[in-house]
């Protein structure tokens, strides 16, 4: 069947499709990339270097998340603080895996068709009861939560925050 | 030696004196840091102003800072999330001083809390199908009492009035009328119909936790008929409502909205949500002189309730039922229920009676699978001046769901059965329902559905789906799904979406026009089911900035070929409205922009924009498609200030020319509507605890249809029953002395409320 009249659209759809095309081109490059580890990971590398941890509580849906991961989290300075003082988790609160951590393990707890929390974002970043995105949580080499807050964090307050939170000697 | 002694003890001196001036000058100052709550705040910054002096606060909130030189000095405390306190304090030399420091708690968190959704939640970012969520805090930045106004604030979303005496509408998506449009609540089917006319603005704003709108094909979840688009209404969770809430609001029309809810836990297994929503407007307003009521007097009642059951593992279970009682009427000023269905004195009344029942169960098995029903009546009771209309329809809905996610590859495998039971008093189906040949319209719709998502790679995403219904009058309907969406960086994605319509014409149910009694039905043949085919594109482009601020801007574009539509015609004949099968072909095409903005000093800024062009082509003769606009924008403007305990809201809508329908050449109104447009704005409080106060005006303007051309909008008002109205033997109208323009009484010229400018005022109270 032929589609008459269909050029505009077409028109506008690759129109569409080049500016889609010309940023892809335009991905800037990061100098040094944020090392991100999994819970297993940062836990046989506590038994090597004991540092502070730093967890970054997100969901796929929160607006402000991804601006954290595209502003604050490409910061050099921020990265460099997270690569060389801290060990940094990245840990989407809505993940399907159970995880274990201090002894305890965690599991995914649903209250939806396919939404839910997870029981390690509600223990990590509960705070006065309620758990919203993105929440920044610092736990000191006990594992015990020095630090928490439940809101978007600039690269000038996050390095403000890892500066105090690493360890004097 | 002497001299050796005398030397030493001048540097023992000097040491000494040193140590005392360090010692006796510096002084110190320590304290503690609280929260106004009383906990403790540990990496708290302590600093006085004008120095480098500071320190930060350990574990316990404790801070001290060592040699201050003696002074007074303003001590200023901040932490992340707090309001910056500051306290003045004079230090004397030596002196060790305390100083304790209450925080109080900034409102200003730039976060999002989790909501919980009752289906599938779909994740705007995600999807490969482009779905747009709104929730109720957007429509407050122009709070409405009921869903069918709210929607005149979404980008390509027109609430279209069809009844300048009656007021009943239907919602436009990008141009396509309300019967293309598929209203569902928590995602089943029970708006279909004659509700998608008669039931939009019974559903109250304060039922809904969100809407998700989707413009053009949807998923194979949703069937074939949401052809212009789909509008899914999620309603409350009661685990998660305030136990108590209420929203009272009036306007200086004296309309009246109240919507009360409650929240209680019936035994520890179940929670129980129940809202009230009361609406009234009984005044009796012509400003325009054409001895017809303005605006529809209208009164109703919707009773919602819904109950969340807690089970195993989390297990989702929900029941809801909500009755729905309206009674509206619009027409002469000195019409009264005396006078209902009379030739006496003209008047439109409708009284609607309504009961939905809906529920959600999730099986008990490890993969995940959903039961989903419902069932609904809707009776209506109405009369168009002398024309009785009295119908009945029963939808009843089941649907199974099987979720499996295997791989890369997310499987929707479902089942669904609708069955659609209708009758009313005209010929359609037989005539009254005591009629030995009433012959009530029965439709069962089984159907069976396949979607697979498939995740190529991070970047890549693509859905299909194959749709398969039996129709009982029109046999089989395949209706494809190919969604993609190519992630092309975390800030830019790009979809593209084709699919198939297929929907069945009920005129009666769905075109209001063919009830007025102003004109005389014609169907001129058999009518086929209409069929389409679409695609879309769209791109998002996002930006984030290092404050926490951010925008998008995102660009559509459709196209809507059809096959056959089945449109009326009012203009071969005035006196008649012609049904028939196109012979050609009808296209819906355009595009659409949206941009928004949200910066951390407290502006936002949303703003969208479309442009459509909706045309049928028969016989190589090509006409624009009548009540439909060529370009369509929203807008809102909103800050909050004063720590976010005051907001101010800007929002309109304007719209261009529409073509009209008119009686016949001699018709003077004007054939193109004028561009217009309504705007609004608000102020809200949230200074005090569980209250919320707003109030400003709607259509600042001050804009009418009526004020804006010299003829009146109803054509011979003064005759409603067409009384000097003379007819040749074909039923043409003849110019008259009386009727120099061949015209009849004509309520169906509408294309925008006759409300003008009115203020508002509302409060809302909720306790958690």
């Amino acid at each position: 069947m032929t589609l008459p009249r269909i050029g505009h659209f077409l028109l506008v759809g690759s129109l569409l499709l080049t500016l889609a095309c010309s940023s892809a081109k335009e991905q800037a490059s990061v100098s040094v990339p944020l090392t991100s580890y999994a819970f297993s990971e940062r836990d046989s590398l506590m038994a090597v270097e004991s540092r502070p941890t730093v967890i970054f509580l997100h969901a796929e849906w929160c607006k402000f998340c991804k601006n954290m991961e595209q502003t604050t989290l490409k910061n050099e300075h921020v990265i460099q603080l997270l690569n060389e003082e801290f060990y940094f988790v990245s840990f989407d609160g809505e993940q399907r895996e159970s995880i274990a951590f201090n002894g305890h393990n965690f599991a995914f707890r649903p209250n939806g068709r396919s939404s839910g929390t997870h029981e390690l974002a509600a223990a990590l970043g509960n705070i006065d009861g309620t758990l919203t995105y993105p929440t920044l949580v610092i736990l000191n080499p006990g594992n015990e939560i020095v630090f928490q807050f439940g809101s978007f964090l600039s690269a000038r307050q996050m390095r403000s925050v890892l500066k105090k939170a690493v360890p004097t000697q | 030696m002497k001299k050796f002694a005398t030397h030493k003890f001048l540097v023992f001196l000097v040491v000494l004196f040193a140590a005392t001036v360090i010692h006796s000058q510096n002084a110190t100052l320590s304290g503690q840091v609280n929260a106004l709550s009383g906990e403790e705040l540990s990496f708290a910054s302590v600093a006085l102003e004008g120095t480098t002096l500071g320190a930060s606060t350990d574990d316990d909130g404790n801070f001290t800072i060592r040699d201050i030189p003696p002074g007074t000095y303003k001590v200023l405390v901040s932490f992340l999330g707090y309001e910056t306190t500051q306290k003045k304090i004079a230090l004397q030399a030596g002196e060790i001083s305390t100083l304790d420091f209450s925080l109080e708690m900034a409102s200003n968190t730039m976060n999002e809390v989790v909501v919980t959704g009752t289906l599938k939640e779909v994740n705007r970012l995600e999807s490969p199908v482009p779905v747009e969520v709104y929730n109720p805090v957007f429509f407050k930045k122009n709070p409405t009492p009921n869903i069918y106004e709210a929607l005149q604030n979404v980008n390509g979303v027109r609430p279209q009035l069809n009844c300048q005496v009656c007021n009943t509408g239907d919602i436009h998506i990008n141009g396509l009328e309300g019967p293309y449009t598929m209203v569902l609540i928590d995602g089943m089917p029970i708006v279909s119909s004659l509700a998608t006319v008669y039931g939009l603005s019974g559903i109250p704003n304060s039922l809904v936790e969100r809407m998700e709108i989707v413009k053009g094909p949807a998923s194979s979840l949703y069937g074939s008929e949401a052809i212009g688009g789909l509008i899914n209404i999620i309603t409350k969770n009661p685990e998660k409502a305030p136990l108590f809430s209420a929203d009272v609001m009036g306007t200086s029309w004296e309309e009246l909205n109240a919507d009360l809810g409650v929240r209680f836990n019936a035994g520890a297994n179940a929670s129980v949500l129940t809202g009230v929503n009361y609406f009234n407007y009984d005044d009796v307003i012509d400003h325009n002189n054409d001895n017809f009521t303005d605006v529809t007097i209208q009164e109703r009642v919707s009773v919602f309730q819904k109950w969340n059951f807690k089970r195993k593992d989390n297990r989702l279970f929900t029941l809801a039922g909500r009755y729905y009682w309206e009674n509206r009427w619009g027409g002469e000023l000195n019409w009264t229920p005396a006078f209902r269905g009379g030739d006496e004195i003209y008047g439109e009344a409708i009284t609607t009676e309504r009961w939905e029942f809906l529920g959600q169960y999730q099986l008990p098995t490890v993969d995940n699978m959903m039961f989903s029903f419902s069932f609904n009546n809707h009776d209506q009771n109405s009369v168009y001046g002398d024309v009785p209309y009295i119908a009945d329809q029963k939808i009843g809905f089941g649907q199974l769901t099987w979720d499996k996610a295997i791989g890369k590859h997310d499987l929707l495998i479902g089942s669904a059965l609708r069955y659609t039971f209708y009758d009313d008093n005209t010929p359609a189906t037989g005539g009254e329902s005591t009629n030995p040949n009433n012959d009530p319209d029965e439709i069962w719709l089984p159907g069976i559905f396949v979607q697979d998502e498939m995740t190529l790679s991070p970047e890549h995403k693509i859905l299909l789906g194959l749709r398969y219904d039996y129709n009982d009058a029109h046999g089989s309907i395949f209706t494809p799904r190919f969604a993609y969406k190519w992630s092309i960086s975390p800030t830019d994605i790009f979809r593209l979406n084709a699919g198939t319509g297929f929907r069945v014409v009920n005129l009666f149910t769905e075109d209001h026009a063919a009830l007025t009694g102003a004109r005389e039905v014609v169907i001129a043949e058999e009518l086929a089911p209409e069929q389409s085919y679409n695609i879309n594109v769209n791109y998002i482009k996002r930006m984030y900035m290092d404050n926490g601020g951010s925008g998008s801007i995102e660009l559509s574009s459709w196209y809507t070929y059809f096959t056959n539509v089945i449109l009326p015609d009012y203009e071969t004949n005035a006196n008649q409205i012609i049904y028939d099968n196109l012979d050609g072909f009808a296209v819906t095409k355009g595009v659409s922009l949206n941009a928004d903005l949200t910066l951390p000093n407290g502006f936002s800024f949303l703003l969208g924009g479309s442009l459509l062009d909706v045309s049928k082509e028969e016989e190589g003769v090509r006409e624009r498609q009548i009540l439909t606009e060529r370009f369509t924008g929203t807008w809102s403007v909103s800050y909050k200030f004063m720590d976010n305990k005051l907001a101010v809201d800007y929002t309109g809508n304007v719209y261009g020319p529409m073509r009209l329908p008119l009686l016949g050449e001699q018709d003077l109104r004007p054939a193109e509507s004028p561009w217009w447009s309504i705007q609004n704005v608000q102020l809200t409080y949230k200074g005090m605890p569980h209250f919320e106060f707003y109030g400003g005006v709607k259509n600042l303007l001050n804009w009418t249809p009526w004020k804006n051309q010299d003829q009146p909008i109803i054509a011979r008002s003064f005759d409603p029953f067409d009384r000097d109205v003379e007819f040749d033997d074909a039923g043409n109208v003849l110019a008259s002395p009386g009727n120099p323009n061949a015209l009849t009484f004509d309520p169906s010229y509408v294309y925008a409320p006759n409300q003008g400018i009115r203020a508002f005022f509302g409060i809302r109270y909720s306790i958690q």
